[in-house]
């Protein structure tokens, strides 16, 4: 399907359509392993002979629609973006709040079957809830390589399991690298050398990290070198729990071998003490690097709230802080963010940042029915409140008991048809 | 020769007499990713095989450290230096890439200017560094001068001989003085020498010693002095984010900014009663805003007037202090928030005068270019030439209420170079290319003409946590072949 995305991308330069094709390309990383390790990485396309270097498999991880929003990119009359399901919902909120024009934009979009993560069955978190395997808006359609032999479409079903052992080892030598929590780096380092050892080396250190059972159990069940070192007990089924390193906190283990809505929900039946103390953890852990914000394709502020520094809302210099940057940014988030998950996939600190913003969602979907990144031709979630209509989208019972609807808030400060 | 051993179960009685007299500070997991954190028992100790995920670098230089507080008292303002209350510390299992790192941050925060604050912590922190048994994934430390075996700043080294025994090298007189007191907890053998012992590992940390270097850092320097417009800046940051994650996990990255935060509401609101305390944070070149933040943290220190002029006014005329300590000074100092920007240009401009001085920097082509490009030849220059005009800047610092530690503190290369730009109070470099330029230049270029080696060890951490996979190691590989293209 590479080929295709590949031919696609050359005529789009060829014909002088675009002049920058963003998408996946193939790099090989030097490591002190003996075979370098292939990992995918986004590529920047503007003569028509790189187009070739174009690639499209399940480690294509990286949403990015976040380059869209750079000023380097925006410089350019139109461009083409390389685009998953999900990342195609980020692209709708951005054309939605008028950040991007569709037409200077060309989207070859990709039919998903699930990309690699962290989840303990080895995709990405949002897979398992995708209904997006084929995006929702499109120019070109690169179909997906079909992971089943029924050839259907389909995004992974709820726990199914990633595998690996098919053509893990050829692409994925860690290319989903980019996370410090080096769990996707874990994923099926399959015996590309064919030694048959060497899954699980993604991680920095091997042992504690991520999916690491996964890839072991899938491809490589032979000497696990990191493993045995890193006392990631035999398949490294341990990893990251409290299980075989001792004094991990038992609920952010817990919380690994969950799938997404399980971990909300897991949230959800945690105390409020319970809660503060687990999120106090996380965020204690946050060095403020920001890359969680910097690689949102929606935190696109100018300036953030976080840099400003007179006044300053923000401390920067305190676990306070910290707080306050995460818990206004998921706020900024509500109904806007499409659980693309990036955030959480790049957090070097491996900080959960996805049950932040997955809580939100859920909250504006049961509350207003609404779910970001669908279409673009409607108004953002922000901008579409109504508050006269008997048909609000803030319910009586669903906002603060009712009370939302009385008294001056109605009266004219959100869509108020131009009345005060 | 004596050889000394310690054995794990040792080390597990040892740390319960350490922690009565120390913060004893090792790798843990935290949360899911490797660091080093202050431990209360031997079992949280995690032994790891190669470097952790965030190296120890924040225990000498902090995230957020306090310089002083200060306290509003009516009209006066009432500044509190800090207890020195860092009790000694010892690290234990520091590698030695980050061990080395100590280098750079000792020439940076020592070497020109004593860094009180730095200077407390590497003072009063005892080192037992730990060698590697086999490289980690990424690791390139060879490449840039480091072996898996060094013990370079660290007090102590243990080397894994297996079956649960260190091998002791007592590397400095501190590591002596711990030695001796503790002597009882470490085994001695008369007879054999350390070389007879095997290294556990050794085989693969071998391998990767004979392993050619990956680059020479003299070839990336060659090429990085002539090479400062370049098509290759474009191409590389074009996937670059911005984001701080290389810089604050790089054990030898050092960029800070200053930050007023107020910790208490005030009460009376006529009289004050504003409380707040001043902290040296990081900060990242990555950042759009990094030499942005560092102006209007000078600007919030003196309050509304910097908006007006006044304040901006105080600082910029640091800048042309700093200027005229080095016999550039023009005067055109500033006074007003436009004449910041224009005292920005001067300044530039002054650079550029300084370093056809010192003869250092890119060549004129460079220079024509005004702004950011101009200003970071200037960078070098300044750094270069204006050791005194730092201090000037940092005595400024503390005429305004930043105590003499600050003076002191601020006299070293880093805190000069954040001031001079903070006088300037607008971001240099405009575009990501030029900010990841930077980055590779501070290391590989500006900090070797400075002080003769490269600031960057060879852990691999940029490479293994770059949100968006961006190699260093192919970064300089790419400059390496492009050197001997041209």
């Amino acid at each position: 399907m590479s080929t295709l995305l590949q031919e696609k991308a050359r005529e789009l330069l060829d014909q002088n359509e675009v002049s920058l094709v963003i998408g996946y390309g193939e790099f090989f990383r030097r490591t002190t392993d003996k075979s370098p390790q292939r990992i995918i990485s986004p590529v920047f396309i503007s003569k028509p002979d790189e187009a070739k270097s174009l690639i499209w498999n399940d480690h294509c991880v990286y949403n990015l629609s976040t380059y869209l929003i750079r000023k380097e990119v925006k410089a350019h009359r139109r461009i083409a973006l390389v685009a998953k399901g999900c990342d195609v919902k980020s692209i709708c909120v951005l054309i939605q709040e008028n950040q991007i024009k569709r037409n200077n934009l060309v989207i070859i979009g990709l039919t998903c079957q699930g990309v690699v993560g962290n989840t303990p069955h080895g995709y990405a978190e949002k897979c398992y809830s995708c209904q997006l395997h084929t995006p929702n808006l499109y120019d070109i359609l690169i179909p997906a390589q079909n992971r089943r032999s029924t050839g259907v479409t389909h995004a992974p079903e709820r726990g199914e399991k990633r595998d690996c052992a098919g053509n893990c080892h050829e692409i994925c030598q860690g290319s989903c690298h980019g996370s410090g929590q080096g769990n996707h780096e874990g994923n099926c380092q399959g015996s590309r050398d064919g030694s048959g050892h060497g899954n699980c080396q993604g991680s920095r250190d091997g042992s504690s990290h991520g999916n690491c059972h996964e890839s072991c159990q899938g491809s490589g069940q032979g000497s696990n070198q990191r493993s045995h070192q890193g006392d990631c007990q035999g398949n490294c089924q341990g990893s990251r729990d409290g299980s075989s390193h001792g004094n991990c906190q038992g609920k952010i283990d817990q919380l690994d071998r969950m799938d997404q809505m399980d971990r909300v929900d897991m949230m959800d039946r945690m105390s409020s003490i319970e809660r503060w103390l687990f999120w106090k953890a996380q965020f204690s852990r946050c060095i403020r690097c920001y890359a969680c914000r910097n690689i949102c394709p929606l935190c696109y502020c100018e300036r953030c709230i976080a840099d400003k520094s007179n006044p300053q809302w923000i401390e920067k210099g305190s676990l306070s802080g910290n707080l306050s940057f995460h818990i206004i940014r998921a706020f900024h988030l509500a109904g806007r963010c499409t659980n693309c998950g990036e955030c959480e996939r790049v957090c070097p600190m491996g900080i959960p940042l996805s049950l932040l913003t997955r809580k939100m969602a859920q909250v504006v979907k049961d509350l207003f029915q609404f779910e970001p990144g669908l279409s673009p031709g409607i108004k953002p979630f922000w901008g579409n409140l109504q508050c006269e209509s008997e048909q609000s989208v803030i319910g009586e019972e669903s906002f603060i008991n009712g009370k939302w609807n009385n008294g001056k808030w109605n009266q004219g400060v959100w869509n108020n048809g131009g009345k005060r | 020769m004596i050889t000394r051993f310690i054995t794990r179960n040792s080390i597990r009685e040892l740390i319960p007499n350490l922690l009565t007299a120390f913060h004893v500070v090792a790798p843990v997991y935290s949360g899911n990713v490797t660091s080093f954190k202050r431990i209360s028992s031997y079992e949280e100790i995690k032994w790891l095989d190669y470097n952790t995920d965030k190296p120890p670098k924040e225990f000498f230089l902090p995230p957020s450290d306090d310089i002083f507080q200060f306290q509003q008292h009516g009209k006066k303002i009432v500044l509190t230096e800090p207890v020195n209350h860092h009790a000694p510390r010892i690290i234990l299992g520091v590698r030695p890439c980050d061990a080395a790192a100590l280098t750079v941050l000792d020439r940076v925060f020592t070497e020109k200017g004593i860094d009180v604050l730095y200077t407390a912590l590497r003072d009063n922190t005892l080192v037992i560094g730990q060698s590697c048994p086999k490289p980690g994934r990424d690791c390139f430390c060879t490449s840039v001068g480091i072996s898996p075996d060094e013990s370079r700043n660290m007090d102590i080294m243990l080397t894994d001989i297996g079956e649960d025994q260190f091998l002791v090298n007592l590397v400095s007189s501190k590591g002596e003085d711990f030695f001796s007191y503790f002597s009882h907890f470490f085994q001695e053998s008369a007879e054999m020498s350390g070389s007879g012992y095997e290294p556990v590992q050794t085989r693969e940390v071998a391998v990767y010693l004979k392993k050619e270097k990956i680059f020479d850092v003299r070839v990336i320097k060659k090429w990085l002095d002539t090479h400062f417009e370049n098509p290759f800046w474009a191409d590389i940051a074009a996937r670059c984010i911005g984001c701080g994650a290389c810089t604050f996990l790089c054990p030898t990255c050092h960029c800070f900014d200053f930050t007023d935060e107020s910790v208490v509401q005030p009460i009376d609101h006529r009289n004050g009663g504003y409380k707040g305390v001043r902290r040296r944070i990081w900060d990242s070149c990555s950042f759009d805003h990094f030499t942005q933040t560092s102006f209007s943290g000078a600007a919030s220190r003196t309050g509304a007037e910097a908006e007006a002029g006044t304040g901006a006014g105080v600082w910029t005329g640091a800048a042309s202090r700093t200027r005229a300590g080095t016999g550039e000074g023009d005067g055109a100092g500033a006074g007003t928030v436009t004449r910041a920007r224009a005292g920005a240009e001067a300044w530039a401009g002054a650079q550029a005068g300084l370093r056809a001085g010192t003869g250092a920097g890119a060549g004129a082509g460079t220079r024509a270019r005004a702004g950011a490009e101009a200003w970071a030849g200037a960078q070098a220059g300044l750094r270069v030439g204006t050791g005194a005009g730092a201090g000037e800047q940092a005595g400024l610092r503390a005429g305004t209420g930043a105590g003499a530690g600050a003076g002191t503190r601020a006299g070293a290369e880093a805190g000069a170079w954040a001031g001079a730009v903070s006088g300037a109070g607008h971001q240099r470099r405009t575009t990501q290319e030029q900010r990841f330029r930077q980055r590779i230049m501070h290391k590989f270029k500006y900090f070797v003409d400075l002080f003769q080696r490269v600031a960057c060890v060879g852990c691999g951490r940029c490479r293994s946590l770059c949100p968006v996979g961006i190699d260093l190691v192919e970064v300089l590989e790419t400059i390496h072949d492009l050197f001997y293209q041209s």
